[in-house]
């Protein structure tokens, strides 16, 4: 059954990793990630088990909660396949040994995950796009972050579970790999580097002199001044949208104030 | 409501799926998503920039963990659409857009936790039928959830839009309330990104080296250009 999965697993690979694009379909909070888990999962337990009765029972065990960066779970679904096989063959203790890793490898998954595409890729490339996008007006930004985004998440979504399955228990050194925090550094400093060029073009606005574009940085001062003291004032638990939206909201009515007053 | 409408809507169902139950290839950002609605309503140059102006606001709430977030999607498909109608129809509309969408965003936010408590109802019957052997419904299951997000954001997204299209007009009709222009919208949008970017890469983090940089090559290329 071992060597069935090894030659198919190409085609098994394949659809597993399109299933797995459906991972948080069913998310809900009782069990997480468990059941698109399961289910990119199961192409390959038909293929080691083919009596109905052990493949289901082996299903049900994947059915315990699981969460993790949904571009990274591919890493736990190819570990699940290749650790599966040993339980297929019968080797004593597999099965619990296989349960306890996909418990104690989620957090990292989760974590490295979070921190490389949420806490660095999307946000620098989003910081990128949106400047280009205000600046230009062009659709070029958007459609350069869309392929540059999925170039660097679903390539590591797809490589994951190949990277997982070749691993099996040893995953711990592909989580270990300084690649995770390598990258995660670069985007960082990516989008450093545009906060930097986003406030060089704002001074530079300023020091240029023009007397309109003064009224306006002014504005903007006052307002971010505005969306700060809001979200310091005691109200911590708002969001920063809605920062930004109360303190819009506030210098609307003061703008219109002055013009009706100065009218 | 006007035919442009009926593929914005479709739109929705497209972007509440995929925020988070599939696929997640960010089509759902509001940067992509303010040029699709711009170009539905035949601007896209308008829709590329509100899509900004929404990816500004929206740059720090990451879906970290269990952390419920606005959903920044819903809240560009609606300022979007509200920015680019009613600027057509003469009003200064950039104060009111953001206050419809940043409404979305939360109301977005609550669909979202309601549509995972029901998850969890749909969960617990596959978690029974698997354990009586029947793992087919797992199948079954994850395309009933498909379907029903779909389905949840083509509604949400209809409401919203008609909803906020009779806001617009009772306020439009309010002598006393005014709104900044959008440009003003557009260059705060711009302050909030910089300030944004900043707080997320640089404050606490040994990255302002780059940030320096960054700076520094504007400044010098904007004083080499002639801005």
């Amino acid at each position: 059954m071992g060597s069935e999965l090894r030659i198919a697993a190409r085609r098994e690979r394949r659809r597993i990793a399109w299933r797995s694009t459906c991972l948080q379909a069913v998310w809900n909070y009782e069990s997480l990630q468990a059941i698109g888990f399961a289910w990119a999962l199961l192409p390959g337990l038909e293929r080691l088990y083919p009596d109905r009765g052990r493949r289901a029972e082996r299903l049900a065990s994947y059915l315990a909660p699981f969460n993790a960066n949904p571009y990274l779970a591919t890493i736990g679904i190819g570990v699940a396949l290749r650790l599966e096989q040993e339980v297929a063959r019968g080797s004593a203790g597999a099965a619990q040994r296989l349960s306890r890793l996909l418990k104690t490898i989620r957090s990292p998954l989760g974590a490295l995950g979070d921190d490389l595409i949420w806490g660095a890729w999307r946000p620098a490339l989003g910081a990128l796009a949106a400047a280009v996008a205000l600046a230009t007006g062009s659709t070029v930004a958007a459609a350069a972050f869309l392929v540059a985004y999925n170039v660097v998440a679903q390539g590591i979504r797809w490589r994951g579970l190949r990277a997982g399955y070749a691993s099996g228990a040893g995953i711990a050194r592909v989580l270990q790999d300084p690649f995770w925090t390598r990258a995660t550094a670069v985007f960082r400093w990516a989008g450093a580097w545009v906060a930097g060029t986003l406030i060089g073009i704002g001074a530079w606005g300023v020091v240029s002199g023009d007397p309109s574009l003064v009224a306006v940085i002014l504005f903007v001062a006052a307002f971010l001044w505005l969306a700060g003291l809001i979200q310091r004032a005691g109200l911590r638990r708002l969001s920063p949208s809605s920062a930004f939206l109360v303190a819009i909201v506030l210098l609307s009515l003061a703008y219109r104030v002055l013009a009706e007053g100065g009218s | 409501m006007s035919p442009e409408v009926l593929p914005v809507i479709a739109f929705g169902a497209v972007v509440f799926l995929d925020d988070w139950p599939l696929l997640q290839s960010m089509l759902s950002r509001p940067i992509v998503v303010g040029p699709i609605v711009g170009a539905t309503l035949g601007e896209p140059a308008a829709g590329v920039v509100w899509g900004g102006v929404f990816e500004a606001v929206y740059l720090g709430t990451l879906p970290v963990g269990l952390a419920h977030v606005p959903q920044a999607g819903l809240a560009a498909l609606i300022g979007t659409w509200m920015a680019i109608t009613t600027a057509s129809e003469g009003l200064v509309a950039g104060g009111l857009v953001m206050t419809l969408a940043v409404a979305a965003g939360a109301i977005g936010a609550r669909l979202d936790r309601w549509h995972r408590r029901l998850n969890g109802r749909t969960a617990a019957r596959v978690q029974a039928a698997v354990e009586t052997g029947h793992p087919v419904v797992l199948g079954r299951s994850i395309l009933l959830a498909i379907v029903r997000a779909g389905a949840v954001g083509a509604v949400a997204t209809a409401a919203m839009l008609l909803c906020g299209g009779a806001v617009a007009e009772v306020l439009a009709a309010t002598a006393w309330m005014g709104w900044l222009p959008d440009d003003w919208v557009v260059v705060a949008a711009g302050a909030a990104l910089a300030v944004n970017a900043t707080r997320m890469f640089v404050v606490g983090r040994r990255y302002s080296l780059a940030w320096v940089g960054g700076i520094g090559v504007a400044l010098l290329t904007a004083g080499f250009v002639g801005l």
